[in-house]
């Protein structure tokens, strides 16, 4: 039995219907009852073939929630990498490519998770990856994992443009996370969070393999290489806000990066000091113009545009606020 | 008397099992194969052996969720023939389980039996 024989009945109909044809070709007319029998049979057909559109259908709609919930737990990149067919789903297709690695967490969220109660905790962790979700998104980076707070993205793959531009954009995506980070903090202080969370972040660039890696049953699209040791460490020797990125990512952005002094830092998993920069921000010609004021034990944040609102309109407009405020 | 039909199943296709002395067919297992002809075609030309005899019962389980649509197709055939011989005065009767909480995979199966006139449920498989 072949595919074709998934219509054998109708292929039936049709020879019967063919060979009542023949049969009374020369009459020029077909006996009722037969053509009746034929109407009969063909009503039937209607009828399972609108059944089967309508449960094709209903399949169809049930893969696309199914694909839909599936794809908020992998990056969109790999997702839409995976969809395409164009991604072997099987271990040992990795490829080595140069990255730009990084890692970033919250200083001492263990240590704020003891003290505070389940709900809250979720919903500030929360509140704080889809904050920084975002920000991995708009900058193209590819998220690869989080761990608890920890938040791990690489520049590069699967869509490859060049080695600075990945540099570039995780070193910008790491300067608004910082910036937005100052403003949650203001958020969270006013849902009745007091003590201010502070981010710390390391990023590295060089070769490393990514693909796939795990077993048939379960794999992980990832990376692995020292560049990730390297980042992963970086964060981890990082002080609070602070951005510290390797050598080789530095030799991409220092055109457009103020950078502190190199320093050597002992790595742990290497065997010689690893030379590394902090991030301070944007060169001038570079800078958001933004300016922040804050004093959140004061009830105080402030932010403008100074190329918009000078400093003696601003305060004579808060003085105005506080005025009507007042009427 | 004729002889137990066993389709092995399959990650692809499902186990089928007719037995003409219990007087049930099982078919267990999601359904979408590369040929679902070869699948189904000899369960629906066994049922054509096994209803020779006049007043056969016949108790089908099904256990399984999803279909490809040309296993759609045979299924409907298959319901078709079962209809054809309840028509004809054998006892059929047929219980159709669906993951517990699945509304929507109820619903498909609803439809599959849109046209039955035969005994039937939709019934939620126990956890």
């Amino acid at each position: 039995m072949g595919q074709n024989d998934l219509f054998g009945r109708e292929q039936e109909l049709l020879d019967r219907a063919r060979a009542l044809l023949e049969e009374h070709n020369s009459q020029g007319c077909i006996p009722i009852e037969d053509f009746q029998a034929l109407a009969t049979a063909y009503s039937e057909l209607l009828k399972q073939s609108s059944q089967l559109t309508r449960l094709s259908d209903k399949q169809q709609k049930r893969m696309n929630t199914l694909m839909d919930r599936l794809s908020r737990y992998v990056p969109p990149p790999i997702y839409k990498k995976i969809t395409s067919g164009k991604e072997k789903v099987e271990t040992g297709t990795t490829r080595r490519v140069k990255l730009s690695i990084f890692f970033s967490d919250i200083k001492g969220f263990s240590w704020h998770s003891t003290k505070m109660e389940g709900e809250a905790l979720t919903a500030i962790l929360n509140s704080y990856l889809e904050e920084m979700t975002h920000i991995i998104f708009k900058h193209g980076g590819t998220l690869d994992k989080y761990i608890g707070d920890a938040i791990v993205v690489f520049f590069g793959d699967p869509d490859f443009s060049s080695d600075a531009e990945h540099a570039r954009r995780a070193v910008m995506m790491a300067l608004e996370m910082r910036q937005r980070m100052t403003e949650l903090q203001h958020k969270w202080f006013e849902l009745g969070f007091p003590e201010p969370l502070h981010i710390r972040m390391g990023i590295s660039t060089g070769f490393v393999n990514v693909g796939n890696f795990g077993s048939s049953e379960h794999m992980d699209y990832t990376v692995i290489g020292a560049p990730v040791n390297m980042a992963a460490r970086l964060q981890a020797e990082a002080a609070e806000d602070q951005i510290l990125i390797s050598h080789e990512t530095w030799s991409f952005v220092r055109d457009i990066l103020e950078c502190g002094e190199g320093r050597y830092y002992e790595l742990k998993g290497f065997y010689n000091p690893v030379l590394a920069y902090e991030v301070q921000g944007l060169k001038p010609n570079n800078q958001n113009q933004d300016r922040v004021i804050q004093y959140p034990e004061i009830g105080v944040y402030l932010r403008y545009d100074p190329n918009r609102i000078d400093l003696d309109a601003l305060i004579s407009l808060i003085r105005k606020n506080d005025t009507d405020r007042l009427e | 008397m004729m002889k137990k039909l066993h389709i092995e199943g399959t990650r692809y296709s499902p186990r089928i099992e007719l037995d003409p002395e219990t007087r049930t067919l099982l078919i267990e297992g999601d359904s979408y194969p590369e040929n679902a002809v070869d699948v189904y075609g000899p369960l629906i030309t066994a049922l054509d052996e096994y209803f020779e005899q006049p007043n056969t019962p016949l108790n089908i389980k099904m256990l399984s969720f999803f279909q490809n649509t040309s296993s759609s197709k045979m299924i409907t055939d298959m319901l078709a023939r079962l209809q054809h011989f309840f028509d004809m005065g054998h006892p059929v009767e047929l219980t159709w389980f669906y993951p517990s909480d699945d509304l929507e995979i109820k619903d498909t199966f609803e439809l599959f039996l849109e046209d039955a006139s035969f005994p039937y449920s939709i019934t939620q498989l126990e956890e």
